[in-house]
């Protein structure tokens, strides 16, 4: 059996392919994602990748306290434990172009 | 030295309990435990204090072995204390329906005694029995009855152990401070020690001391307990309430006492295997069942509010480390946020 595959995630023009590995106590692929706070990526319109376990900042919404609870977190799938914020608050002002989801 | 002199007897309206638990309701001297059972002068008695010792010390099998012949005994004090014994050492053993067969068995006799009129001795036991089984397992009960109403008819070892219960049930209601209040009151007012009973009080002292995050507090807790454990070899009550102690066992044991929390993390593994699946039987509700025992203890901080660098710092780990550990906890529950973690973890 494979014990190693790649997902690629799609979110706001951009991809990100994460390395999983087999985990044979959990029986699943758990995936060896990047860690954002630490490593920023931004995706080509100005927008960060997040970790949903990211600790929300001062524009989060909701009554939980990190970012895979907070809706301006957007996700390729809402499975998914990586997102990007669309928050205008978080967009990098190198950002290329205008796309607004939730901020105006 | 006869330790069966020190043994405490319940007296409730002239009737007196003899038999029931009899390793819990002895204050016999610290790392003296198995020389006490020796002395026991009554061979049923005796066998039901070996049956508790195996039990305590992580040995389910022959406890459970050792308790079997008395479920069905014709002393009620024997039978309550076979069951009580044998409902617990079957959880560990992975066997559900023996478990369930003992709580229903002792919730019969509950409802025999106090449908005839038993003395409050009795219904006291039985009250103990059921609701210790109850409370720790999350089980329904089918009988009404107030244990609170039958403490004073206990025996002291008995008494203290109630004490821990009550404050157990007020822990899983979140009331962390009155759940604390009650630990602290019972360890303080026994004029001697029982070491079963203090051991579990201690442990459940420390739950509630990390859920309000006086950790160094929680410390000396756990340190008291495994100094009343630790001569006697009764280490099973630690990997019991590993997950509820959020962290505690690997910061205590892990490193200065590293063959005990081997078997701790075995003892943790098997009872929880066996909590799981009744919980899941009989409540419907989802529970943690794929992680790590480090990694059910990273998800308890972290679902009541503890950052990751806060985790860090507590269990001496990187930041890093705990991020990812969180992020493959969700990956393995098949979630993606707080809130539904907090659907998957107890109080």
């Amino acid at each position: 059996m494979q014990r190693e595959r790649m997902k690629t995630f799609r979110v706001d023009d951009d991809l990100l392919t994460v390395p999983y590995h087999y985990d044979e106590a959990a029986e699943i692929f758990v995936g060896q994602f990047p860690e954002f706070e630490a490593e920023p990526r931004y995706t080509p319109n100005g927008r960060p990748w997040k970790n949903v376990v990211s600790d929300s900042c001062p524009y989060a919404r909701g009554d939980f306290d990190d970012c895979g609870s907070c809706p301006y977190l957007i996700r390729e799938d809402p499975k998914d434990i990586i997102g990007v914020c669309f928050h205008k608050g978080l967009r990098s002002r190198a950002s290329p172009k205008e796309t607004y989801l939730f901020e105006k | 030295m006869n330790y069966v002199l020190s043994h405490q007897e319940g007296n409730c309206l002239g009737v007196t309990i003899r038999a029931a638990m009899p390793l819990m309701n002895n204050a016999y001297p610290v790392g003296k435990c198995r020389e006490f059972i020796e002395t026991i002068p009554d061979e049923d008695v005796r066998a039901i204090a070996w049956g508790e010792y195996y039990y305590y010390s992580g040995q389910a099998e022959l406890a459970a072995k050792t308790m079997e012949p008395y479920q069905g005994s014709a002393d009620p004090e024997l039978r309550y204390s076979a069951n009580l014994v044998c409902f617990f050492a079957s959880f560990t053993r992975g066997r559900i329906q023996e478990a369930m067969s003992a709580f229903e068995q002792m919730q019969t006799d509950l409802q025999n005694d106090l449908r005839v009129g038993s003395s409050p001795a009795l219904r006291a036991i039985g009250a103990f029995a059921v609701t210790a089984s109850s409370v720790l397992l999350h089980l329904p009960m089918t009988v009404d009855v107030d244990l609170r109403q039958y403490i004073s008819c206990l025996p002291d070892g008995m008494k203290l152990w109630a004490c821990y219960m009550l404050a157990h049930k007020m822990y899983l209601e979140q009331n962390y401070n009155g759940s604390l209040a009650i630990a602290e009151l019972a360890l303080s007012i026994h004029p001697q020690l029982f070491p079963v009973a203090a051991i579990y009080v201690h442990l459940v002292a420390a739950m509630n001391l990390m859920s309000l995050r006086r950790v160094e507090e929680a410390k000396r807790h756990i340190a008291q307990a495994w100094a009343l454990a630790q001569p006697d070899d009764l280490i099973e009550p630690f990997g019991e309430h590993h997950g509820l102690l959020q962290g505690l066992i690997e910061l205590f044991f892990q490193k200065d006492y590293s063959e005990a929390f081997e078997k701790i993390i075995a003892i943790t593994y098997s009872f929880s295997a066996g909590w799981r699946k009744i919980h899941r039987l009989v409540s419907r509700q989802e529970v943690a069942d794929n992680l790590t025992t480090t990694e059910f203890s990273i998800a308890m901080l972290y679902n009541r509010g503890w950052t990751a660098k806060e985790i860090a710092a507590y269990m001496n780990l990187s930041p890093r480390t705990i991020t990812n550990a969180i992020q493959i906890i969700y990956q393995k529950l098949g979630i993606s946020s707080k809130r539904e973690l907090g659907q998957f973890m107890l109080a």
